[in-house]
This record gives C-alpha cells, structure tokens and sequence, in this order.
C-alpha cells in the first residue's frame, strides 16, 4: 500500500453526511481545504497585527504576499482591476495555501484533484461572465464577434469563438491539477524507489526526491501564480471588449 | 537617498551600512524574487490551451448526439470545431 504512488489521492470520509439523497461527508479534501485557508487568514492575522514601519518576518510575507496581487491586478487588468483585487487576491492564497500545505508529509493536497480546481475555474469564469455582462451588456458578446472580419468568416469563427471560451474553466483547471498531480505522484515514485532499493543504493532517488521537493514547491508558487494571471488576464478581456 | 555615500560614510556606520544595502539591492547582478520568466513562458501553456478546445468541444458534440441521437455527426463537428478552437487558443497565446 506504501508504494501505491497514487493512494495519496484517496479521498474518504471523515464525517458522513448526506442531505437529500446527495453526499456531503466532510472529506480529508474538505479538512485540508479548511486547514489551509485557516493556515492563510492566520499568516494574514499575526502578520498584520503589529503594523511596524521595519516589518517582521510575518508582516513581510503578508506585505510581499499583498503587493504581489496588488502588481499583478494592476499590470494585468489596469487601474479598474482594483476593484477585482480581493477576489484575485482570495483566490491566489486560497490556491497558494493548498499546494504549500500539500507539501508538508502526510498533508493532502486538494489541488491535486480535477473537480476541486474545475470548482475554482468555473468560479472565475462565472465571475468574468457576470463582470462583462454588467460593465459591457450586451456589448460583450461583441467577445464572439471579432471586428473586421467578413462574415463568411464569421460564420466559422464565431462558434470557434464560443467553444474557445468555454474550454477556458476546463484549461484553467487542468493545468492547476495536472502540474500538482504529476508533481506530487512523481515524489511518491522515487520514494517507492527509495524504498525498494534498500538503505545502500536507496540514497540516491532519496537525493533526488530532495531536488525535487525543492522543485515542487517552485511549482506550487508558480502555479498558484499563473491561476491568478489568468484570472486576471480574463478578467481584463471582460473589462475591456474589443481589445 | 540624496547623501553622497562618501559624505554618509563619513557621518555614521549606520548610514554606511545603509547605502552599502542599497547599493546591494539595486545592483544589476541582483536577481528579482518573483519573476518566473523563464517558466513562465507562454509556450508551456500551448499544450493545455490546444487539448482543452479539443476536449470540451468533442464533449459539447457527443452531449449533443446523445440528446438529438444523431450520432456520429455532432462528435465529428465538434471534433472540427474543437480543432479550430485549440489554434485559435494557441494563436491568442502567442500573440499576447
């Protein structure tokens, strides 16, 4: 069982619950994705407590952490993504907190499963979609409608348009669940190497694993990261049509 | 930070050390933190972008041969379709 690389991934009930037929046990997904955020509002809480003019360690996370978001928000979508900042920014920690926390031993990371990063891309996407709507009415759907293009075109670009929009929550999600399952999947084979080879060769892919912790953590950063842009950057494609 | 650094050298180790980091900080071997560049390439993404269409475009044309029963034609036109939209995402991607 220890040398099952994808046994990490199980998902099993903590506390059954079921309502109307549907379950809704609280998982080890749902504890970790509760533990994580906990983890994130408490760095957010000590490090804002004390607002001293020569930081602490903890003020300086929550300061870089802070203007990170606040950098991307602006360079992304321009001085009207402001209004955007606390939801890109929920979402940078929210998703930065669960592949840290999938990163200490025996922790699970809830980001490694597909529908919880679909959940979070559809969010965003409905959060555009909703943001266009109202900023743009019925202007944003001119998304669909590219200016200057002759209409025979039109009529195969259009609906390229309209698939090309919809597969964005499934590329978003993909990509967040990929990265993390692949990283995390390939630890536990070099462990299982490890494991297997006994205590003379097995230092080897235990050095490796430890290169490879370092990388994994490089991509949890990263990916964390590149959802929050491409949050942004859709947002920004629902501010301004046309563009 | 106006002071000349020789002038400040003179005034306080303080000051010394202060612009000795300064110095430091905005030196052009310094390397900025948070800038992934060279991982963030947009390249990296292509693949993803390509398969998404793809994907959601095919599921889109067999959701819809199953309800009209007109099965294989909506799985071929979404195939076509998701084709396009997959290099229409990757063309986006590049020319961002």
């Amino acid at each position: 069982m220890a040398q099952q690389p994808l046994h990490q991934f199980e998902i099993h009930p903590l506390i059954p619950l079921s309502m109307g037929g549907v379950d809704v046990s609280f998982t080890n997904a749902a504890l970790a994705m509760v533990m994580s955020g906990t983890l994130v509002v408490l760095l957010f809480f000590w490090g804002t407590r004390q607002q001293k003019l020569i930081p602490s360690r903890l003020q300086a996370i929550a300061e870089l952490g802070y203007k990170v978001v606040a950098t991307l928000v602006n360079e992304n979508i321009g001085n009207q993504g402001y209004a955007f900042f606390p939801f890109v920014f929920s979402i940078f920690f929210f998703v930065l907190g669960g592949n840290i926390f999938g990163m200490f031993p025996y922790a699970f990371t809830f980001t490694s499963h597909l529908i919880a990063t679909f959940g979070l891309a559809v969010l965003v996407i409905t959060v555009v979609t909703i943001v266009g709507l109202v900023k743009n009415g019925t202007r944003f759907l001119r998304t669909f409608v590219p200016a200057g293009v002759p209409w025979p075109v039109l009529l195969l670009l259009t609906p390229i348009e309209l698939i090309s929009y919809c597969s964005r929550p499934f590329s978003l999600a993909v990509r967040l669940f990929a990265n993390m399952m692949a990283g995390h999947t390939m630890l536990k084979v070099f462990a299982g190497f490890s494991t297997s080879l006994g205590a003379l060769y097995g230092v080897f892919p235990m050095g490796l694993n430890v290169i490879l912790t370092g990388f994994e953590l490089l991509i949890a950063v990263l990916q964390a990261y590149v959802f929050s842009v491409l949050t942004c950057v859709y947002l920004h494609d629902a501010v301004h049509v046309g563009h | 930070m106006t002071l000349d650094p020789k002038e400040a050298n003179k005034r306080s180790p303080f000051e010394a050390r202060l612009n000795a980091l300064e110095k430091r900080l905005h030196s052009p071997l310094r390397k900025p933190v948070l800038r992934f560049s060279r991982q963030d390439s947009p390249l990296i993404h292509a693949g993803i972008e390509f398969f998404s269409g793809v994907v959601v475009s095919m599921l889109l044309g067999v959701a819809f041969d199953r309800y009209q029963s007109t099965h294989p034609w909506g799985l071929l036109t979404g195939f076509l379709l998701g084709l396009g939209a997959g290099f229409w995402n990757v063309f986006r991607l590049i020319k961002r």
